[in-house]
This record gives structure tokens, sequence and C-alpha cells, in this order.
């Protein structure tokens, strides 16, 4: 069969153009944020002109030539390939652009503005924990204690969280590394509990927690919430602040979707924290899966090489994955390795609402950003009432991934942090 | 039995091969249809919607799973046909009658025909994942269908053999979800780790 050269890159080119169109149009209707080609917030008319554009471009561009137009050239199974290459190297540009683009959003938006004094806390690197503490430390209740996200973006926002507090308010916030969250996620941790970790931070910082306001942020917030009354019990908090806690949904997991305002770099950073190599479950999967792989692929080639199919060397071990894959699937079933899914996050999201919407001695205030408020409203709305002590704010133009996005982002996240209740109010 | 279709494939194949020549405009339309990439191209992309177009995390989970199945089915179909034209070697209309040849000369065996095995598979496995959007890949796959008849490159039969295949390797692929399900739920959890990884951001 011959070949045409050429056209296999004018088609994947054509796929690419038009997967790119594609996925801004559905991006654009599905709101994913995070995919915004120009970083910040998705504007649908933009979106919308520019996937129609590349779209219409695309087919114009590659219909145009009379090669493609009633003439043998490349063939079925080629088209696939390309299309299949297309779309996969139109996904990845624009995780790339859209990383990029947003990286470059937030590196200017740090800067402070003139006339703005940025508060610049010191920070202590302890095991498994970072902690930053402002200068001075106010009276007792109107200070806070944080306890924020692992990483270097999670230590960003509780900088910028910082630089809003008013200098006579003090402010300590405790950054955990991801395996000391996660280890008092499951309350279990073997340098003593989240009490004791913020008791010690205190000590080390020169600073009293009992008494002041707490604040949790993201997943931090999430800790918080669970452990409201060992917190009672150690601090005596005057109010419980929860920013954007990751919100369950009982039945299926966790109800944000990282694609609404999660860059892909925002999910991949995240993903390599989490060090997945490391999990047990997964290596087990890899060493029923390689002997597998290895008894497929071989025959495989064989087999292609014998039969002089076109790229025996590529087919036949891409034969042999697919197989030993099918294979493997099924072979850790039968051994009990794929019995659970679900990883610890949904349990102790679930957790978190139980505890949230049952009574508590501890005045609390949740902000949910908008990425989650809608299907939350969807799931808990007949619960929303009658909380008690917790009241819920929804703030409908605050992403989750793109926190201080938006005019009045840090206007709100001032009021929420006040010490008085001045919080703009969205439901 | 077996002349007396043929008969009848020739006589159809005659009366929709007729109208080409008599409008420009018309023929020109068919042309377009019968090409090999734009019809097949556009059915590409339009999985490409489908894989996209859910509503939420579980709509796209159920989308994942059509698109695995329809991967899946265009395998299957691809395998049938390759076997059927070990036995079947039916020439090109335009090798044996006089036909109005709109279109290049194709050298491989006319039964079944290729877009329309590839075109219904998609039709086919799109339907039975989402009776809604896969209705919007029968009007391509029926117009290329035509139009390579109209063009002269195929008889109905071929393309009536490969709706068959089409439909045999669609539903063996929804029904034999053994054969998906380790794909399904690979891509499911690779969908599902991804969009639990929140965290706050500037």
């Amino acid at each position: 069969m011959e070949l045409f050269h050429e056209d296999i890159l004018e088609t994947f080119l054509f796929f690419f153009t038009a997967a790119m169109g594609v996925i801004q149009v559905m991006a654009a209707r599905r709101g994913w944020h995070g995919l915004c080609l120009y970083g910040g917030r998705i504007r649908r008319g933009v979106n919308y002109v520019l996937g129609t554009s590349l779209l219409l471009f695309s087919y114009a561009w590659y219909f145009s030539d009379p090669l493609h137009r009633n003439v043998r050239n490349i063939e079925a199974l080629m088209s696939m390939v390309c299309l299949f290459l297309g779309c996969l190297a139109a996904a990845a540009a624009t995780a790339l652009v859209a990383s990029v683009s947003e990286a470059v959003r937030r590196r200017l938006r740090r800067r402070p503005r003139e006339g703005e004094r940025e508060r610049d806390p010191r920070a202590l690197r302890l095991e498994g924990v970072t902690v930053l503490v402002a200068e001075g430390w106010g009276r007792k209740g109107d200070n806070l204690v944080a306890v924020g996200e692992p990483g270097r973006d999670g230590e960003r926002v509780a900088r910028r969280i910082i630089s809003l507090i008013p200098p006579d308010r003090g402010v300590m916030c405790v950054l955990p590394a991801r395996s000391t969250l996660s280890s008092l996620l499951e309350e279990a941790t073997p340098t003593g509990s989240l009490a004791d970790l913020l008791a010690e931070c205190g000590r080390r910082a020169g600073v009293d927690p009992q008494g002041e306001v707490f604040l949790g942020l993201g997943w931090g917030a999430n800790l918080l919430a669970s452990r409201g009354e060992e917190l009672v019990d150690a601090f005596r908090p005057a109010r419980l602040l929860l920013l954007a806690p990751v919100m369950p949904d009982a039945e299926k997991g966790l109800l944000g979707d990282a694609f609404l305002s999660q860059t892909p770099a925002d999910i991949l950073e995240c993903l390599l924290q989490e060090e997945p190599w490391r999990d047990r479950r997964l290596r087990s999967l890899a060493r029923a899966w390689f002997p597998l792989f290895l008894l497929c692929a071989v025959p495989a080639t064989a087999a292609t090489v014998a039969l002089h199919l076109r790229w025996s060397l590529l087919s036949g071990p891409l034969l042999g994955l697919v197989v030993s894959l099918w294979m493997a699937y099924y072979a850790a079933r039968r051994r009990g390795l794929l019995a659970s899914q679900a990883s610890g996050e949904p349990e102790t999201a679930s957790a978190l609402w139980r505890r949230l919407s049952g009574p508590s001695s501890l005045p609390r205030r949740v902000a949910v950003a908008s990425d989650d408020a809608e299907a939350l409203l969807a799931l808990y709305a007949p619960a929303w009432s009658g909380q008690g002590e917790t009241s819920f704010e929804l703030w409908n133009a605050v992403l989750r991934g793109k926190l201080f996005l938006g005019r009045d982002a840090e206007e709100r996240l001032r009021g929420f942090l006040a010490p008085g209740d001045t919080a703009p109010r969205d439901v | 039995m077996l002349s007396w279709l043929l008969k009848i494939d020739y006589t159809l194949f005659s009366w929709i091969n007729g109208l080409a020549g008599r409008n420009a405009a018309v023929d020109t339309l068919m042309k377009v249809f019968c090409n090999d990439h734009l019809v097949p191209y556009t059915i590409g992309l339009l999985v490409l919607v489908m894989l996209l177009r859910g509503r939420d995390r579980s709509g796209d989970r159920a989308n994942l799973a059509s698109v695995v199945r329809l991967i899946m089915a265009l395998a299957l179909a691809t395998v049938f046909m390759q076997l059927i034209i070990v036995f079947v070697h039916r020439p090109r209309p335009f090798v044996d009658h006089e036909v109005n040849l709109l279109f290049y000369r194709p050298t491989d065996w006319s039964f079944p025909s290729n877009p329309a095995t590839a075109t219904f598979t998609f039709f086919f496995s799109a339907w039975l994942s989402d009776r809604r959007f896969g209705w919007y890949f029968l009007p391509p796959a029926l117009l290329m269908s035509f139009a390579r008849v109209f063009c002269g490159v195929h008889y109905p039969g071929d393309v009536l053999g490969g709706m068959a295949v089409a439909l045999a390797g669609a539903y063996l692929a929804h029904r034999l979800q053994f054969l998906s399900r380790p794909f399904v739920a690979m891509a499911q959890a690779v969908e599902s780790r991804l969009r639990s990884s929140l965290s706050l951001r500037e």
C-alpha cells in the first residue's frame, strides 16, 4: 500500500486544528475555566468565536486542496491514527497554553498595587509542616490561626490571604505537607493529633492559639471541620471559618470538579504531590500486569513480524499492551486488587458533611466556591436551613482554582475574615 | 436465489446511478459526500463532541464508556469486514457494467462497503449508547452511503452488507461488555482521579 507522507501530516494538522476548535467550544459550553486559553475566566462569546473559527479554518484549508477531494490518497487506518493523534495533540496544546497563560495571569496579579503594603510573614520549616507567621499578635480573639493546603501554591494562597489581614491582627498559617495532611485526615498520625501539631507550631512561632479565630483553607478546612470538637477542647476557638472546603456527595464521592477551574498544570501538580507511584495498590497492579505484558507482547510481535504486517515492531507490542491490560484487569479483580476503587477522600469528605450539618458548640461560617455551588445546591438545598451555628455562603463568582480572580474577590475575602459579620452574601 | 438478489441489486444500482449526470449541482453535492474524507472526518470529530458534551461528572463517565465501546465496535466491525473480504470477491460496478462514474476508480473489492461499515458502526454504536445524540451520526452515514452508489463505486447491496457488519460489530461491542469493561474502568479511573485533584489556587 502506498503511503502519502505529505497527506499524513496535513490530515494530522487538520484534526489538530479542528479538535482545538471543538475543545474550545465545549470548554465554553461546560464552563471549564481551567481550559481557558487566555487565562482567567472563560468568556463564552470569545471562546465560541475562537472555536468555530478554528473549525471552519481547518475545513476550508484542508478541503481547498484538490488532493483531498475525490482522489485516492491517505487510507482509512491512517486517517484513524491521525484522528487519534490529532485530538491528543490538541488536548495537550490546550492544556499547555491554558496552564501557561494562567501562570502568567497569577504572576501579574501577585504584584502589590501602588500604595498597597504587602505583609511579609516569616516562614518556619518544621518536620512535615511549614508555618507562616505575620509580625505582631493582636488582641485575644482577633488573631487568625489558619490551616492551609500543602504545596507551593498552597503557600502562595496563604501569603495572599495574610496580606489581606490588617497589621493589628496576628496570623499564624500552618501548611501541612501532603503526607501530614493525609495522616491527619485519616485521624492517625505518628506525631500526634491536630491539636498537638497546632500547639507545637504556636510554641515554635511564639504565639498562643488559645481563643483565636480558626480558619481552614480548602483541604485544611476539611481537616478543621472534622476536628471541631478536638479544637474546642484544646483551644476554645472564638470562631471557625471554613473557606472552600471540599464538599462531599455521600453516594458518588466528591462534589467539586477540578476541570471547572483548575488548570491542567494544577491538576498535574496535585497528582505528582500525591506520588501515585508509591501507592501500594498501584504497585501491586503493575506487578500483576508486567509479566502479562511480556507474555502477550512477545508472541504478538512475532506474529506481526511473521505476517509482514505494517509497522510490525510497533503494532505487535501495542497489540500485546491492549491484550495484557485486558487480562490484567480480570486478573487483578480475581485477586481483589480492584475491590476498593475509592481513595480516602470521599469517605473523609462524607464525614465532613455529617459534621457540618450536625449540632456544634462552635460558631462556624462556611464559604463555598462557585465551582461546587451548583452541585451542592442541587444535593443539599433541602437541608440548607436550620444548620444551627453553621452559616453557609455560596460565593457565586469565586472559583476554587482561581480564588483571587475578579475585582471583588479580595474584598469578599476581607469581609469573610473580618472580626465582625460584614461579608457580602450570595445565595 | 443469489442471482435474483444480485439482479435486484443491479436494478437498484442502475436507478440510483442513472440519476447522475442530469444536474451539475446534484452531481457536485454527491461528489462532496462521496469524498473519502469529509464525512468520516466529520463523524470522527462528532465523537469528540460526544465525549465532551456531558452535563456533569456522571454524564461524562457514561460518555467515556460510550466512546470506549465505539472504538471496540470499530475494531470488531473491521475484523468482520476483513473476514468477509477473504471469502467474497465482488468487483466494483464500473468493472462489469457501464456506469456514470463520478469518482476515482477504487482498486479493492466492492463488498462490503468500507465507508458504509465505518460510518454505520459509528452510528449504531453511538445510538446504542445514547439514543438522542446517536441520531446525529445517521444523516452523514446515509448521505455518504447513498452518494457512493450515486457516484458509481458501490452497489446498494454493498452498502447493506456494510450496515449489517456495522450492526453486528456495534451490537456485540455493547452486548459483550466483558470485552470493553477493563478499558472503560481504566478510562473512568483516570478521569475520576484527575477531577478529584481539588486545591485552592490564586
